[in-house]
């Protein structure tokens, strides 16, 4: 039996192979029961997360992009385990997190959180390096090496041990705080990290830098991303593959460069459209998408989506859509996909 | 110094570290330091706690003294600096020794409450789910009732005494502060640090030790600070009544009620201890908002 110190000191072994995804989410769903009256009865519930499945390739950056209240957060959650799912699960590496699987410890020591807002995220009361050296503290390595850990970590995210090692989180800028948040989540060694909004509460100057700083060290720490945002231009930036979410469910899913310029998804395209264009050709005066997404504690029926959709059509009410190939590695959750749906746009019959 | 010197020296001076941030605590006095009304608060609670510790010491008569030809004697009267009460005794003397039990009875329920309360509060705000209903639903029906009510119902149930004030008045604070602590801890558990510290494989009882009490301690102490003058009026109030300290012992509120016979005669008299009160009390909230302003990191 190895000493902690000694397994903290390097990930855990990759045990499938390059070709197993180090993640798949399997049918994951979260439902927040709705309670009121005087016998606290469930009075229906918010469908926040429905039936997302997806796999995590091996040292990929996979980011998911929706407005908010899609459930990207709740998402996040469900797959640190900070939440209990109502359904579905989640396999790490082939192994699945529970009895005959993984540990809970296990899971958490290879997979690990940056959160967005950097202030909420540190203990006021803790110094940075004790902020860092807490997590491998409760995994077992003794005071000192868990505090030299701490020290080197913030010299490769950026900021001077000498300097910053003793100070307290209000003393620091927020994207030092956000260097700070992503040097602790580094400090188990984990293979996967997830990046909930990670650089949306910064400036534009400190988001390219945090961004940058991601990048290196993924590859520095060979590590995997999840990459939250609802920010499509930093997504393109960092992304191998995007998953669209609206309301809960998966909207598009497939490699970055096909989705950006190809969208599948009407409500893909309609985000994209929304963002601020350079060209004034193409500047527009209407908005692509109109009204808030509806309540996700009574959504619409068949596609979720149809309310908001050009391409809505009575078929889009009765039939759930299915997530269809749209090209290579290409899907999406749209009738006109789908072969033999019925939809006007669509090929009458499956190929 | 010449301005050439330190513009030549700057580049060869070895970089300073500023290695050690200053910690919390030092903070906190950094703030205080500057803030004038709380220090002279702190000096007058200091220097009356000095006063009643040093009683028998100090006092310049006995306190249970009394003279049949020297009562309701003003003040300056004699060698009584402020006078004497309605049996004779030397009011100085009666204030100081009063102080004590009335100070005994401000703090005691206070720190039992903290105690008490703060502990049940943190484990219903930490737990969360059915632990917290049912802490907060028993606190409701203790809540139903005005806190002054509550201390008599109680005293007056079981007779009157220091034991009996001090349970009556512990037993009024514990609701309020569980309130107070319930709701700091349940702000505190939502916060991301806590959930990153869950998200590590961090224990309950590691989180709530290294995440939470650093962070719920101080505003549920600050709040506590705050009912020590509520504590101090409402034992007045309860000796008042005749449920508190009975006489001939020597306690503010007691004095308060013995003497108010006397508030045409002798007004400045009939004042003293009720003076006392309400210094007291003012000095311990100013110093515990104080506390507040000053604990706050975000200044």
């Amino acid at each position: 039996m190895a000493s902690p110190q000694a397994l903290l000191s390097r990930p855990m072994p990759d045990l499938g192979g390059p070709a197993q995804p180090l993640l798949s989410v399997r049918g994951l769903t979260k439902h927040f029961p709705l309670k009121g009256g005087l016998l606290n009865r469930a009075r229906g519930s918010v469908q926040a997360v429905d039936d997302v499945s997806f796999d995590l390739r091996k040292g990929e950056t996979l980011g998911i992009v929706g407005e908010s209240g899609c459930g990207k957060s709740t998402t996040s959650r469900l797959i640190m385990a900070l939440m209990q799912p109502t359904a579905g699960e989640v396999i790490f590496d082939g192994q699945s997190v529970g009895p005959g699987g993984l540990t809970l410890k296990e899971y958490r020591r290879q997979v690990q959180m940056v959160f967005q807002d950097s202030y909420a995220s540190l203990n006021p009361r803790l110094t940075i390096e004790e902020s860092i050296a807490f997590a491998p503290q409760v995994h077992g390595l003794p005071r000192r090496p868990a505090v030299e850990r701490a020290q080197e970590l913030m010299a490769a995210v950026g900021l001077e041990p000498a300097q910053f090692a003793r100070r307290y989180p209000h003393e620091l800028s927020g994207g030092q705080r956000q260097r700070i948040n992503i040097a602790r989540a580094l400090a188990l060694r984990p293979r996967l990290i997830i990046l909930d909004e990670p650089v949306s509460a910064l400036d534009k100057s400190v988001e390219a830098q945090v961004l940058n700083l991601l990048m290196d060290l993924k590859e520095q720490y060979g590590l995997t991303y999840l990459f939250i945002s609802h920010d499509l231009n930093v997504v393109h930036y960092v992304s191998d593959r995007v998953l669209v979410m609206y309301l809960g469910r998966v909207a598009e899913f497939g490699p970055v460069d096909a989705l950006y310029e190809k969208p599948a998804h009407p409500y893909t395209a309609a985000l994209l459209a929304s963002r601020p264009s350079m060209d004034p050709e193409r500047r527009r005066s209407e908005p692509p998408l109109s009204g808030d997404p509806p309540n996700p504690v009574n959504p619409p029926s068949g596609c979720r989506f149809r309310t908001r959709c050009a391409l809505a059509e009575a078929v889009c009410a009765g039939t759930v859509p299915p997530l269809a190939e749209a090209g290579p590695g290409h899907r999406a959750a749209c009738l006109v996909h789908a072969p033999g749906s019925g939809h006007s746009k669509a090929t009458a019959h499956a190929a | 110094m010449s301005t050439t010197t330190s513009l030549g020296a700057s580049p060869a001076a070895a970089p300073r570290r500023p290695a050690a941030s200053p910690g919390y605590w030092q903070g906190v006095w950094r703030r205080l330091r500057h803030d004038r009304v709380t220090l002279a608060c702190a000096a007058v609670l200091l220097l009356m706690l000095f006063a009643i510790l040093a009683a028998p010491l100090i006092a310049p008569a006995d306190p249970y003294q009394t003279s049949m030809i020297r009562r309701l004697k003003p003040v300056g009267f004699g060698n009584h600096l402020l006078g004497t009460d309605e049996l004779g005794r030397d009011m100085l003397t009666r204030l100081l020794y009063g102080g004590r039990l009335s100070w005994f009875l401000g703090i005691t329920p206070v720190v039992i409450a903290f105690g008490i309360g703060g502990t049940l509060g943190i484990i219903a705000g930490f737990a969360g789910g059915w632990v917290n209903m049912l802490i907060m639903r028993v606190t409701d029906v203790f809540y139903a009732f005005p806190s002054v009510l509550l201390a008599v119902a109680i005293s007056g149930a079981l007779g009157a005494g220091v034991f009996n004030a001090i349970l009556s008045l512990t037993l009024v604070f514990i609701p309020q502060i569980i309130r107070v602590a319930e709701s700091t801890t349940t702000s505190v558990r939502a916060l991301d640090y806590v959930e990153a510290a869950r998200g590590s494989g961090a224990g309950a009882l590691t989180i709530v030790r290294v995440h939470v009490l650093p962070n719920v301690l101080g505003p549920i102490f600050v709040y506590a600070t705050s009912l020590i003058s509520v504590s101090m009026i409402i034992a007045s109030g309860l000796s008042f009544l005749g449920l508190g300290t009975k006489p001939p012992e020597a306690e503010w509120g007691l004095m308060l009620n013995t003497l108010r016979s006397a508030i045409y005669s002798q007004p400045v008299i009939a004042m003293l201890p009720g003076l006392c009160i309400f210094v007291t009390s003012m000095a311990f909230n100013l110093v515990s908002d104080g506390l507040r302003a000053a604990m706050d990191v975000r200044n």
